[in-house]
Formats: structure tokens, C-alpha cells, sequence
């Protein structure tokens, strides 16, 4: 029942504050707070990614034959690879596990009660190289279980996580666990997915995507000592640390946000390892981007919600800011909607003046300056981002659109999401199926090999 | 590593490139068209006042955007400083062991060595998502079943190539 109250009170309040601030200072504000809110942060994570860049990235060698650095002591790194129907995907995910370069791995593929032939290509590969382990779950029990599960099994301290269908690169385990080496409080270090699903227009903005907006915001986020969340995908964690928080919650729908939290909520650090490098399946249909897009949005709400009532106690106000900027991305959603409401409502009845709004898109200067600096935004990350994939910069092509279809996704999932995570039935086990993995490839389809 | 371009029919590729192109063409129009009236007078294009007003908004926008940086950098470094010494005061956590493990996953009995046995097992799971009951396929062999090692040879034949650059070395035809 208070849960329910204070649900209420949460959407008052995102509600309720540009309402009043519209009466208190004038429609006008509306629109500013709608157009100044993306500026300011492209401007921070332009100003955080380039600091990143400047200080720590570029003084990194990363050439070919750049070697990661040596682990003290060679210790074990478990890779645990949670599957659920990934028959076509497996065997490619587990032969790029084992091809590691640090020679200590092992890998545990965990078979999340799969429906298609995902165990007998696990048992196969299990067969053939005794690295190898495969946990078959009798049912499926959602990806936070067949990671605690997977995290049993590993003989490992470190943990390295990675999703079934995803593509490590050859030195990526031992970039994630070096920091881990040397900061004895570290508690997990996030990598950089790439994408490769490239067919359609959806995949290419995507590529653009991940380097510009994530990528960017990863790096902000590190400088400024909090991660609002490692990317599930492609992280590794110490093993002491998910034990003193409980490891992965089975009720989370987006378990990576939450394990984020509760380990910051605990004192560990998370790194953001930009030379982790993963490759990645993600959608290529609007609507499979709208179910991933709106589950991430809903994992977001969740955790927010989870920690609302613990995280105002002094000890954690380092996480404030984080879930400042949640709450002013939320806010913005919801002031957008509000003012699309009222120009609307405005073109059938005459509104009070206080609340007006007449034009819906900005001011031609206004309008093209945020266009011009979200340009600028993706410009400074792929000259960041370039020396992890050549020929990035042709991606600039297709990112005119990301403003556009990419921004509206995200206020509309976050539109959804919310009061959906407020008042719906919090489940008690998280299961969900990835929406689309790309369009499938024939045999004879174009891949492209990059090294 | 492998980037999927999956085969699009020819059609939906032109028009991808073709709305891509018009989209480009409308920002580039929109910008020429903001900023054209910045430096469009009555008498013909020439900087005035309103270009200059346009510069003045800019250059608070900017300063707003490192006045931002410059905060958000100094926090970092006052952070990593800060961080230095405090590592120093703060000891590791203590690795967690088998029992912890144990403890922390419910696991009753011989389980824990059961679910790191090499192979392959199915793991059934409570309503909690906890273990209840795990079958291993691949049975662990105890050690006292295994062969015995292999006996080291008493004479064992040694077989010494010449060096490769040695260019006196004999013939190996009489191995």
C-alpha cells in the first residue's frame, strides 16, 4: 500500500513540477526547459567524453599487435554466457570466449531452458574442448538466475558476463579484469559494445548510437566517479563484491541497471574500459527497437523506484546526481508530453496565456543549433571512437536521423514505462526474450571482416 | 570480427540513401535558412546588429557549456585525488570462499562440488530461483579410479639434433 502511495507521489511530483513551473513563470518555459535540457547535456557529455579522451584514452596504445597489460599472478577468469534460444548464435559466441589470449579462462555457457537446439550445440561444444562447461536450467528462469547460477559454477574471483549472442574480442577479458587488479574496490568494469547488425537503417543510426550517445555517456559518467549502469552485455564484475550485494535480482527486468545500483549503493566502483571490445547482435525493425528501447526505459523506472526510499541517506549522495539527471530526463519526457497536449488542446479552445504554447517546434535559430550541436556530438565521439573501428566516420551519414526517430523512441518509452512500472504488477521473476537480433543473414549475404 | 550487412532489396537501399540525402538537404536548407536572415539586411547582406545579437546568445550558451566542464573536471579531479589517499586507508574486502558461496546460494552438501564438476549438468530451480536438485552427465571420475601414471623410462632414448646453423654437422641419415 505505501508503495502504492508513494508511487503516486513520484508521478505528482514529475508531473506536477513543470505544471506548476508553467503557471509560476509562463509557457515559454516550457518550451526553453524542452530545448535547453538537451543542449546542456550534450555539452557535458561533449566536455566528459573529450576530457576522458585527452587524459586518460589517447596515451593508451591500441595498435594491432598492441598487447593488453599483463595480469599479475595469471589469475582465472571465468566468462559466463547465459543463452536462451541462441541455437544459430552459440557456437560462434563460444569459439570467440575460448579464443581468448589470456590462456587461464574458463567458460560456462548456462542454457536458460531454451526451446530450440541452443543445449545440444552446448553439449557439442562442451564435447570438444574441456574449458567448456554447460549448466542446462530445466526451465527457463530469466537471464539474473542463469547468471547467479553460472556465478556458483565459476571457480573464478572475476567474472566476465556476456550475452549469447554477443562476440568478445581477443583481449577483452583481460582489459576488463586488469583494473580490477590494481583498485581493490573495484567492483565491476563495463566494455564497448559495438554493433554488427548493419543491414537497415535502424542498425546503421545504431552504430552512431553506441559510439555518440553511449559511449559518451559512459565516459562522462566514469569521470565523474558514478556509471548509472554498466552495459549488461559486456561487463565484468569481482565476484566478493556481487556476493556482498546479493549478486543479480531475479525480479529486475533489466538486471545490468540494477546490479549497477546495488554495488554503488555499496561503496564499489564501476570503470567504463572503452578497449573491451564486444560485438553485438541488436534489432533492425522499429518494432523490435521499440520492445528493447521500452524494456530498457521500464529497467530504468524499476530501479528507480527499487531505491527511491534508501537513497537519500547522506551515504550515498555521490549517486544523487545520477538520479538527478534521471529524474530531469524523465521530467523532460513528461514536459515534452505536456506541452504537445497543450499546443494541441490550444488550436481547439482558447488557453489561459500562463500555459499557451504556440508554436511546437523551436525557434529557427534554437531548433538548429541543438541539431547542429547533437552534429557536433556525434563528430567529436567517432574521433574518439575511430581507432576501435576504421571507416566509422561513414556512419555520420546515416546519424541525421537520430534526433529525429531516436529522441522520440526514447521520450515515448519513457512515457510508457513509467506509469507502467508505477502501477503494474511488479512480477516476481524477470523473463524476457531478446526482440530480434538483426535481419537473419542468408549464406550467401555480405559479412565484413574487421580486425 | 564479422559485421553482418545483411542483403536489403535494392529498392529499400535506394530509398534509405535517398530520404538520408533529403533529410541532409533539409538541414543543410534549414541552416542556410536561419542564419541567412542574420546577415540579410534591407540594403543587402551585411553583418548588423541581429548577427551580432545571434553571436552574444551563442557565446552565453558557451560559456554556460564550460562553465559545465569546468565543474564537472574539477569534481574529477578533486575525486581522483581524494580517491589516492583514501585507497591507501582502505583495506580490500575479503575474497569470498566456498563456504561463503555456500551461504550466500543456500547450497546444501556436496552440491557446490557438484555444480563445478567439468561437463555438463542440468540444474532444477525452487520457485525462489535457487538450486533444488542438480544431475550431472558427465560422472566426475575419483582419483583413486584413475590409472595409474605412466613410469618414467629407465634408458630413455634421446634423440639429439645438430644444431641448424652448425655447418659442420653430420648427415642425420644415421638416425
Amino acid at each position: 500500500m505505501l508503495d502504492r502511495l508513494l508511487a503516486l507521489l513520484v508521478l505528482a511530483i514529475v508531473l506536477g513540477v513543470p505544471l506548476g513551473l508553467i503557471f509560476l513563470v509562463t509557457g515559454q518555459f516550457l518550451m526553453d526547459f524542452v530545448f535547453f535540457y538537451p543542449l546542456f547535456m550534450s555539452g557535458l557529455w561533449i566536455a566528459g567524453g573529450l576530457y576522458f579522451w585527452l587524459h586518460w584514452e589517447r596515451h593508451w596504445p591500441w595498435q594491432d599487435d598492441t598487447l593488453p597489460p599483463p595480469l599479475a599472478g595469471e589469475p582465472l577468469i571465468s566468462i559466463l554466457i547465459p543463452c536462451y534460444n541462441e541455437g544459430d548464435n552459440a557456437a560462434d559466441t563460444i569459439h570467440a570466449a575460448l579464443a581468448q589470449h589470456y590462456p587461464n579462462i574458463e567458460v560456462i555457457a548456462i542454457n536458460d531452458g531454451s526451446k530450440d537446439n541452443t543445449a545440444a550445440v552446448l553439449d557439442a561444444l562442451a564435447a570438444q574442448d574441456p574449458r567448456l562447461r554447460v549448466l542446462h536450467l530445466a526451465e527457463n528462469q530469466g537471464k539474473a538466475v542463469a547468471l547467479r547460477m553460472g556465478a556458483i559454477a565459476a571457480r573464478s574471483e572475476y567474472l566476465v558476463c556476456i550475452d549469447g549472442d554477443a562476440l568478445l574480442a581477443p583481449n577483452t577479458a583481460a582489459y576488463l579484469v586488469a583494473p580490477m587488479l590494481d583498485n581493490a574496490r573495484l567492483g565491476a568494469v563495463t566494455g564497448n559494445p559495438r554493433i554488427r547488425t548493419r543491414s537497415t537503417l535502424i542498425g546503421r543510426v545504431q552504430v552512431g548510437e553506441f559510439s555518440s550517445i553511449i559511449g559518451l555517456i559512459k565516459r562522462t559518467q566514469r569521470v565523474f566517479g558514478r556509471i548509472f549502469t554498466v552495459s549488461g552485455v559486456i561487463v565484468a564484475f569481482r565476484r566478493t563484491a556481487l556476493n556482498r550485494v546479493g549478486y543479480w535480482s531475479p525480479d529486475m527486468i533489466t538486471e545490468d541497471i540494477d546490479i549497477s545500483w546495488k554495488l554503488q549503493l555499496d561503496h564499489w566502483s564501476i570503470f567504463y574500459e572503452p578497449r573491451a571490445l564486444c560485438w553485438i547482435l541488436m534489432p533492425e525493425t522499429l518494432g523490435g527497437l521499440w520492445k528493447q528501447r521500452l524494456r530498457w526505459a521500464q529497467g530504468g523506472a524499476e530501479v528507480l523506484f527499487k531505491n527511491i526510499r534508501g537513497i537519500w541517506q547522506y551515504r550515498h549522495r555521490y549517486l544523487w546526481p545520477l538520479l538527478f539527471e534521471y529524474c530531469l530526463s524523465t521530467g523532460w519526457a513528461f514536459t515534452f508530453l505536456l506541452s504537445v497536449i497543450f499546443w494541441g488542446v490550444g488550436n481547439f479552445v482558447e488557453m489561459p496565456p500562463a500555459i499557451a504554447v504556440h508554436h511546437l517546434m523551436p525557434p529557427a535559430f534554437t531548433g538548429l543549433l541543438l541539431a547542429v550541436v547533437c552534429l557536433v556530438q556525434f563528430a567529436v565521439s567517432i574521433m574518439i571512437d575511430r581507432r576501435y573501428e576504421k571507416g566509422l566516420g561513414r556512419t555520420m551519414f546515416w546519424v541525421v536521423w537520430y534526433p529525429l526517430v531516436f529522441w522520440f523512441i526514447s521520450l515515448l518509452t519513457t512515457l510508457v514505462s513509467f506509469p507502467k512500472v508505477l502501477f503494474g504488477q511488479h512480477q516476481k521473476r524477470a523473463r524476457w526474450v531478446s526482440p530480434d537480433r538483426g535481419i537473419k543473414p542468408l549464406d550467401d549475404d555480405e559479412e565484413e571482416v574487421i580486425k | 570480427m564479422k559485421i553482418i550487412r545483411t542483403r536489403q532489396r535494392p529498392f529499400l537501399v535506394v530509398l534509405d540513401v535517398f530520404f538520408t540525402v533529403l533529410a541532409w538537404i533539409g538541414l543543410l536548407y534549414l541552416l542556410a535558412r536561419g542564419l541567412w536572415p542574420l546577415i540579410d539586411t534591407h540594403d543587402g547582406p551585411r553583418i548588423d546588429g541581429s548577427f551580432f545579437d545571434a553571436l552574444g546568445t551563442l557565446q552565453i550558451y558557451l560559456w554556460v557549456a564550460l562553465f559545465n566542464a569546468v565543474i564537472l573536471i574539477g569534481w574529477a579531479r578533486y575525486q581522483q585525488r581524494k580517491s589516492k589517499s583514501f585507497a591507501q586507508r582502505r583495506l580490500p574486502a575479503p575474497v569470498v570462499d566456498d563456504q561463503g558461496l555456500s551461504k550466500s546460494f543456500k547450497l546444501t552438501g556436496d552440491r557446490l562440488e557438484k555444480l563445478r564438476a567439468p561437463g555438463s549438468m542440468t540444474i532444477h530451480n525452487d520457485q525462489e530461483g535457487d538450486v533444488s536438485h542438480v544431475v550431472t552427465h558427465f560422472t566426475p571420475v575419483d582419483p583413486s579410479q584413475l590409472p595409474p601414471p605412466l613410469a618414467p623410462l629407465e634408458h630413455p632414448l634421446v634423440i639429439r639434433l645438430p644444431a641448424e646453423d652448425d655447418d659442420n654437422r653430420e648427415p642425420i641419415s644415421h638416425l
